[in-house]
């Protein structure tokens, strides 16, 4: 049985929240970790 | 340390303890107590993520580590975007529609009540050893070069956390986390401008930057792949955003800190202004650690940092011999500076042999140097074995108390002092947060008000302050077992992302499966802890991947023959 007490909403009710916009943002951020990747190796490989 | 400094010290201290108690002072909700009203900001969510990450020792650390090792450290920070990218995506609008108080109240929905204790249970062991640990390395430094009372220290910075966290719950925590950010980002910023002051007219930044790649401190990128290695590129990108993904996903003292926004794009906001700030952030931590190192080929270094068991050594059996490594090390330095300069000419000349030679000179001159400390260290530890070989934690502070102008040392103190605070009251808040929600109010009290909640919450936040007070006294006496509770989040990280894994993408695997598979991982992950030579990012991977691959494996066999929601209860 499933146990007695106060649990929030089903998880599985919850609706699905689309990316819609942030999808750029996403891309920003990750763009960024590329980014700092590539001076990075720049960096190492010059100043080395 | 000069009165001024004292002064501004306490002062910063004092004030955020009154902020945190005003800012917080009219929460009497639960809501209100323990998620600041669910109304913050993004930069407010921002700064309170950042400010929880970074603990004192990631300031006084992170700097040593480029001065001894390099900046290759950064490296552990590259899976981080991967990860909060994917919390933004799934776990944000997740929990803020479920309106949970901890990320655990999420895994009994899915799940059933034993995985969510489990789970909530797990968070309590490793992240009340690391609240001890959170006041307990900073206050060891601390008291070190202030030549204080250890004991007094921790019982000083633990009251005052304790005082603002527990009558100013979340909102104090995150708004005090917001100006300590501020604070410590301007004596970093107001650090390194000093320091490049500090160098000789002749040598630019860019010298610096040449001198320190020269010798080897500007290695910032290491693609070989190599387990045994704690710093490469490839640990950093999977381990690192497994370990994200664990930090960020589903451990209270942070999730606790962005459900406090106000909306889902607030959170968001907060979580990728971190994803874009951190790496860049920690590189300019580095930056620092390596620009003190290249101070340091202009201004003789101390033998060993740290300065209190250099003192003991030179006041005991071993003094005429510790003085005169001292004097062959100052000569040592003489001729290294000297080899420096020959460098920055050939460096100037364009001349890639002489550049060459002059570089394998240098490295030869600093290698005198380093046999020459590696003996001092040696003569002390053979003293006195209880000794830390490593000083590196000592490096920055103590440049900052030899070097830095009056007033300046002081706010450098302070904002020490702020990242221990924040990251401990983040940690305190999460803790009484889980032991009400998970614990109190889901298992031994659950029809109470609101106010009987809070005042539990206080008091739940009181017993983890002492208890975190106790442990950092103890801790003391632990001696090398320091080194392992810092590592002690890849120990619990890897079995709990793996719960949530299931519970996010395996629809189908049933509570029991994944509690015997969760129990089994952890198992695994502290005899790995104990008994192998594995870096410790890889546990996160280990931990999670033994979770989700056992609990795939063992669901057919421990399914009960039941249907409907009853299959998930043993």
């Amino acid at each position: 049985m499933k146990e007695e007490g106060e649990t929030p909403e089903k998880a599985e009710d919850v609706e699905k929240v689309p990316l819609g916009s942030w999808n750029r943002a996403y891309a920003l951020v990750l763009g960024m970790l590329v980014f700092w990747i590539v001076v990075f190796t720049i960096v190492t490989k010059v100043f080395e | 340390m000069r009165p001024l400094d004292w002064v501004v010290m306490v002062l910063a201290v004092l004030s955020i303890v009154l902020y945190g108690v005003w800012k917080g002072r009219r929460d009497t909700t639960m809501a209100g107590y323990l998620l600041a009203g669910r109304e913050l900001p993004w930069y407010a969510v921002a700064l309170s993520v950042m400010a929880t990450q970074a603990s004192a020792v990631t300031f006084l650390s992170a700097p040593g580590q480029a001065f001894v090792d390099g900046m290759r450290y950064v490296q552990i920070y590259m899976g981080l975007p991967i990860a909060m990218v994917i919390i933004c995506i799934t776990v944000v609008p997740l929990y803020h529609r479920l309106q949970v108080y901890t990320a655990y109240e999420f895994l009994e929905t899915r799940f059933d009540l034993k995985v969510r204790s489990l789970a909530a249970l797990l968070f309590l062991a490793g992240r009340s050893l690391a609240a001890g640990i959170s006041i307990f390395a900073p206050a060891l430094i601390i008291s070190t070069i202030l030549e204080i009372s250890l004991s007094s220290t921790i019982v000083a910075v633990g009251v005052a956390v304790i005082t603002y966290t527990t009558l100013g719950g979340s909102r104090a925590v995150s708004w005090t986390q917001f100006h300590q950010m501020l604070v410590i980002t301007v004596g970093m910023i107001a650090a390194f401008i000093t320091l490049l002051y500090q160098l000789p007219d002749h040598v630019s930044l860019l010298d610096a930057t040449r001198i320190a790649g020269s010798m080897g401190r500007l290695n910032v990128m290491d693609f070989r792949f190599d387990m045994n290695t704690e710093f490469n590129f490839w640990s950093g990108l999977l381990g690192g955003t497994f370990l994200a993904l664990s930090y960020f996903g589903t451990d209270q003292s942070q999730v606790q800190r962005y459900l406090a926004g106000s909306s889902v794009g607030q959170m968001r906001r907060g979580l990728l202004f971190n994803a874009a700030v951190k790496i860049p952030m920690q590189f300019a931590i580095l930056f620092l650690g390596a620009m003190v190192f290249v101070f340091y080929q202009f201004s003789a270094p101390p033998l060993f940092f740290n300065r209190v068991d250099t003192q003991a050594a030179r006041e005991s059996e071993i003094g005429a011999e510790i003085r005169a490594l001292e004097n062959d090390y100052e000569t040592a330095f003489e001729s290294r500076r000297q080899e420096v300069e020959g460098l920055l000419s050939a460096l100037d000349s364009g001349d890639s042999d002489g550049k060459d030679a002059a570089r394998a000179r240098l490295i030869e001159a600093d290698q005198v140097m380093v046999d020459i400390r590696e003996e001092a260290i040696g003569v002390m530890v053979d003293r006195d074995p209880e000794m830390n070989p490593q000083d590196r934690n000592y490096i920055f502070l103590t440049f900052v108390i030899d070097h830095l102008p009056v007033g300046l040392v002081g706010l450098l103190f302070a904002a020490i002092l702020f990242a221990a605070m924040s990251s401990a009251s983040s940690e305190l808040n999460a803790l009484a947060s889980t032991t009400v929600i998970d614990v109190y109010r889901r298992i031994l009290r659950k029809e109470a008000s609101d106010a009987h909640y809070v005042a539990v919450s206080k008091l739940a936040t009181v017993f983890w302050g002492l208890a975190a007070i106790l442990f950092g006294e103890t801790a003391s006496r632990l001696g090398s077992l320091i080194v392992a509770v810092n590592l002690l989040g890849s120990i619990f990280y890897g079995t709990i992302l793996g719960i949530f894994l299931l519970a996010f993408y395996a629809k189908k695997v049933s509570s029991n499966a994944t509690f015997i598979a969760a129990l089994i991982a952890e198992a695994t992950i502290i005899a790995v802890f104990s008994f192998a030579d594995i870096a410790f990012l890889w546990w996160n991977v280990i931990g999670c991947a033994l979770c989700v691959g056992l609990a795939l494996a063992l669901d057919p066999f421990v399914r009960p023959k039941l249907i409907g929601e009853d299959a998930n209860v043993l």
